[in-house]
């Protein structure tokens, strides 16, 4: 499966890819801003991308929305430790598949694919 | 103290992930929607600590602060400005606080206070605690209403002068802002160097382990 992480922590993306099982049949590309994000979505048209939410310039939710505006629909998955009602409403209604909350883990990451395979 | 880029922005994420929980507590508590900005980090002395956090001397700011013991030492604390803690305070509990007099009015906005820091510090810091593996304690929740080198007079206590000047100070500073209610707070974490080396050790070998295992 193709997967895009987009955080502006690098820790955050190196977290995430540390913790994704060793399985050759993933691949992950990260990214940690929303243009960035744009460009491989473009170029490899990921099926799952994980959107952090505290982002400085665009939050995890108008990313969301900026790349279903680009034409393209992958399922969207927020990793956020603010899990505030708002949020977590915005995100629903961004159409996300789920809000995963930080820290992440082994587990976490397992679950998510188990239900986006 | 040489901290590196990748140092800095693993504590940035700690900050993030911890003040996050922070917020979604206070969200919880106000039944409110709470605006946070990205938090900021900044390793500073302790002598320098009243100019970072960019308060006038004469400043009262209201304070919560709980001490943290293990293998990560220091002080988490949460401030307010002293008329945002009265909102707070009469947010929650302002329905029950009708027909109080004055001395007990104020005992209920400490013991509030105290409750409400105890919630969001707890939160933030289990959740900093879980990320780096590391058994963090936390005491009682203390309250007072003073200007900052009061507060830090309460809360070094007993502690001798060249603990204190060897003092790192974490400066993990985000605007909390409860949006019906314009309340502003602010975090700030109290490291030993000994226990910011600690942090940081912890840090490069949970980044060690994901750039071992990065394709």
């Amino acid at each position: 499966m193709k997967i895009l992480i987009v955080d502006d922590s690098k820790t955050s993306r190196m977290l995430f890819k540390a913790y994704m099982p060793k399985d050759e049949s993933h691949q992950v590309v990260e990214a940690a801003n929303l243009p960035d994000a744009l460009n491989v979505v473009r170029e490899i048209q990921p099926e799952l991308v994980v959107l952090d939410y505290n982002m400085p310039e665009h939050n995890g939710v108008e990313m969301a929305q900026a790349i279903r505006q680009a034409g393209f629909n992958p399922k969207i998955v927020l990793l956020t430790a603010n899990t505030q009602k708002m949020v977590v409403d915005a995100a629903m209604s961004a159409g996300f598949l789920q809000v995963l909350e930080k820290p992440i883990n082994a587990e976490k990451i397992a679950a998510l694919l188990k239900q986006v395979a | 103290m040489e901290i590196g880029e990748l140092e800095l922005d693993a504590l940035c994420e700690l900050a993030n992930v911890g003040l996050s929980r922070a917020a979604t507590r206070l969200s919880e508590l106000l039944q409110d929607n709470i605006e946070m900005t990205t938090p900021s980090v900044r390793v500073v002395g302790y002598e320098a600590l009243q100019q970072a956090l960019q308060l006038d001397e004469k400043s009262t700011v209201a304070a919560v602060w709980q001490q943290l013991t293990g293998n990560v030492e220091g002080t988490s604390m949460l401030m307010f400005p002293t008329e945002d803690s009265r909102m707070l305070v009469q947010s929650l509990v302002g329905s029950s606080m009708q027909n109080t007099g004055e001395a007990d009015l104020r005992a209920i906005e400490h013991e509030a206070m105290m409750e409400i820091g105890n919630i969001i510090i707890s939160s933030a810091t289990a959740v900093m605690a879980d990320m780096l593996g590391q058994d963090i304690r936390m005491s009682m929740p203390h309250y007072a209403e003073s200007t900052l080198s009061d507060l830090m007079a309460q809360r070094d206590g007993e502690q001798n002068m060249q603990e204190m000047q060897e003092m790192q100070v974490i400066i993990m500073n985000t605007r909390l802002k409860a949006m019906q209610r314009e309340i502003e707070g602010r975090m700030v974490m109290l490291m030993s160097v000994t226990s910011v080396q600690v942090l940081f050790a912890r840090l490069r070998e949970l980044l060690g382990i994901s750039i071992a295992d990065s394709p």
